[in-house]
C-alpha cells in the first residue's frame, strides 16, 4: 500500500508583487499533473492533420526545450488523472500556449506482442479489434446456416462478446490510441472510475491516425448494429434472443462510453467538448 | 469581496474610513510566500504509476488476468474473510460459472433442434437478474460495497453449486432411486451451506450490524432457487 502521494506545487508570490519580489510564475512540479483549461483554443489555427490530443501544460519562463519555432503545430497529450486534486489546481494556474510548438520526448512505445521498441503500428492489435466485434455480428446473424441450436450460437455469440470486451478494454485501446480506463477500490470501498490518455511525440502522430481511425469507427459503428438487432428482435418477437442482444449492447456500449470518457480529458461537461470541436471545425474550414 | 462590500456600508453611517482599513494591522508588510504541499487521494494500487502496465506485452495482461479469476475460484473453495476478493473484482469467472451451470441445466441434447433453450435462458436470467437485486437490495440497505464488487462474490460463490450440479449429473447416469436422490440432496444442502457461507464472508461486513440479517436473507433465496433448480433437474 502507498503512502499519500504528496507534490509540492511550488511558489506563487503575493499578487501584488513589490520590487523585493517580482512576481514568479506559478510553477508546476510534475507536468504529469496537469490538466489544462481549453479556454483560449478556439482562437488558434489547428491544421486538422495534426490535432490530435490535448495540449500540455509547460513550464513558463524557463528554457526547457519545450519551444521550438516550428511552423506546424503539434498537439501533445498527456497522462493526468482525472480524480487528482493536484490536476484540477494546476489547471487552473497555466494557460494554453497551443500555437507554439511542443517537443519532447518521449517515452519508446513498445510494440505489439513482442514487437520491437519504437513501433507505432500494432497490426495484430487492429485486427483482433475488429475480428471479435465483426465475428460476434456475423455469428449472430448466420448462426440458423450453420447449426440449429440456440444454446451453441448463443454461448459462441456470448463468448466473442466477452472476448472482444476484454480485449478492446485492455489491450487495442491502450495499444491503439493510447487510452485505458479501469475501475478502483480503495481501502474505505469507494470505487473510483480513472480515465487515463497517454501523450504522443510528434513523430508518429501520421502513423498512428489511421489506426485510430479504426479503433473509433470499430468503437462507435458496432453498438449501432447491435441496436439495430434489439429492434428487429423486440418487432419480429424472437424474445428468446434478447438477453443475447442486450449483453451485446450493454458490453459494447460500456467500453464506447469509457473511451469517449478518456478522450473527453477533464471535461466533464459534454456540451463544453462539443462547442469547442464545432469551433475548432469551424475555424479550420473559414482558415482552409 | 467583502472588504470592498462592507465599506461603502460603513461609510454612509460611521465616520468614514478608506478602504481595507483594518488590513494593514494584519501586518503584511512583505510578500507571503505561498507554499505547501497538496496530499492526493491515496492510491492503493500501483497499476497507474506503473509504466510497466502501460506497455507490457499482452501475453502479460492475459496471464495477470487468468492468475486473479485462478486466484478468486481459490478464495471461494476456502473462504477466509479477505479483501482480495472484493478489491480486485472482475465479472469472468460468475461468466464461466452462469454458462457451465445454465450448460448443464439443460434437457434434450445440446446440437439438436429441440435443445433446452428456454431453460437454458432461463438459468442466465435468473442468475444474472437475481445478483442484481441481490446487489441493489445491499446498497438499498446502506451497504458500502460498490455494485460490481457484489456481483463479482455473487457470481464466484455460484461455484460449489456448479460443482454440486456435475455430482449431480455423474450420480443420475446411475439408476433412478430414492437412495439415489438422497444422495443429490445431501450434496445439494452442502453445497448450498457452502456458498451460503462463502458469500457471507464478504458481504456481511459490508452492512451495519444490526442489518445484516437483512442483507443476507436474499442471499439465501438466490441460493436456495439455483439449488432447487439443480436439485429437480432430471435429464430425458
Amino acid at each position: 500500500m502507498r503512502g499519500p502521494c504528496s507534490r509540492r506545487v511550488g511558489k506563487a508570490a503575493h499578487p501584488g508583487g513589490d520590487s523585493r519580489n517580482p512576481p514568479t510564475e506559478a510553477l508546476v512540479d510534475d507536468t504529469e499533473d496537469v490538466s489544462l483549461d481549453f479556454g483560449n483554443e478556439e482562437e488558434l489555427a489547428f491544421r486538422k492533420a495534426k490535432i490530435r490530443q490535448v495540449v500540455f501544460g509547460v513550464k513558463l519562463g524557463e528554457s526547457t526545450g519545450f519551444f521550438e519555432g516550428e511552423k506546424t503545430i503539434s498537439l501533445l497529450s498527456y497522462w493526468w488523472f482525472r480524480d487528482c486534486e493536484v490536476s484540477r489546481v494546476s489547471s487552473v494556474l497555466l494557460p494554453v500556449l497551443a500555437w507554439r510548438a511542443f517537443h519532447t520526448e518521449t517515452p519508446a512505445v513498445q510494440g505489439s506482442d513482442g514487437g520491437s521498441k519504437g513501433t507505432f503500428w500494432h497490426p495484430l492489435a487492429t485486427f483482433f479489434h475488429l475480428f471479435f466485434r465483426v465475428s460476434a455480428i456475423v455469428t449472430y446473424m448466420c448462426c440458423d446456416w450453420f447449426s440449429k441450436s440456440f444454446v451453441g450460437c448463443f454461448v459462441t455469440v456470448l463468448l466473442l462478446l466477452s472476448f472482444d470486451f476484454w480485449s478492446v478494454k485492455n489491450v487495442t485501446g491502450r495499444l491503439m490510441v493510447g487510452l485505458r480506463w479501469w475501475n478502483q477500490i480503495d481501502e474505505d470501498g469507494k470505487s473510483h472510475w480513472i480515465f487515463e490518455a497517454r501523450k504522443v511525440s510528434p513523430n508518429h502522430i501520421a502513423a498512428t491516425e489511421a489506426e485510430a481511425r479504426i479503433f473509433w469507427l470499430g468503437l462507435i459503428i458496432c453498438p449501432m448494429i447491435w441496436i439495430v438487432f434489439f429492434f428487429s428482435t423486440l418487432f419480429s418477437l424472437k424474445l428468446k434472443w434478447m438477453a443475447l442482444v442486450i449483453a451485446g449492447i450493454s458490453l459494447q456500449a460500456a467500453n464506447l462510453y469509457g473511451y469517449i470518457l478518456c478522450k473527453m480529458g477533464g471535461e466533464s461537461d459534454i456540451s463544453k467538448v462539443t462547442a469547442n470541436f464545432l469551433s475548432q471545425t469551424v475555424f479550420q474550414t473559414v482558415s482552409c | 469581496m467583502a472588504e470592498v462590500a462592507e465599506s461603502p456600508a460603513d461609510r454612509g453611517t460611521a465616520s468614514p474610513r478608506p478602504l481595507f482599513a483594518g488590513l494593514s494591522d494584519i501586518s503584511i508588510s512583505q510578500d507571503i510566500p505561498i507554499e505547501g504541499e497538496i496530499t492526493i487521494p491515496m492510491r492503493s494500487r500501483s497499476r497507474e504509476f506503473d509504466s510497466s502496465t502501460l506497455n507490457e506485452s499482452v501475453q502479460n495482461t492475459i496471464m495477470r488476468d487468468l492468475k486473479a479469476v485462478g486466484k478468486k475460484f481459490m478464495h471461494v473453495l476456502y473462504p477466509r474473510k479477505s479483501n482480495t476478493l472484493l478489491r480486485d473484482w472482475d465479472l469472468w469467472g460468475p461468466l464461466i460459472l452462469c454458462v457451465t451451470l445454465a450448460l448443464m441445466l439443460q434437457r434434450g441434447s445440446v446440437d439438436s433442434e429441440k435443445d433446452g433453450g428456454p431453460q437454458f435462458a432461463e438459468v442466465f436470467v435468473i442468475v444474472w437478474f437475481g445478483a442484481v437485486t441481490i446487489t441493489l437490495n445491499s446498497k438499498l440497505l446502506g451497504g458500502n460495497i460498490s455494485f460490481f464488487q457484489s456481483l463479482c462474490v455473487l457470481g464466484y460463490c455460484i461455484l460449489p453449486l456448479t460443482v454440486a450440479m456435475l455430482i449431480c449429473r455423474l450420480v443420475l447416469l446411475a439408476e433412478q432411486g430414492p437412495i439415489n436422490f438422497m444422495v443429490r440432496l445431501f450434496v445439494v444442502v452442502v453445497m448450498f451451506a457452502w456458498s451460503i457461507v462463502a458469500s457471507t464472508a464478504f458481504l456481511a461486513d459490508s452492512q451495519p450490524p444490526n442489518r445484516k440479517a437483512l442483507a443476507v436473507y436474499p442471499v439465501f433465496l438466490f441460493y436456495f432457487v439455483i439449488s432447487w433448480m439443480i436439485l429437480t433437474f432430471t435429464p430425458q
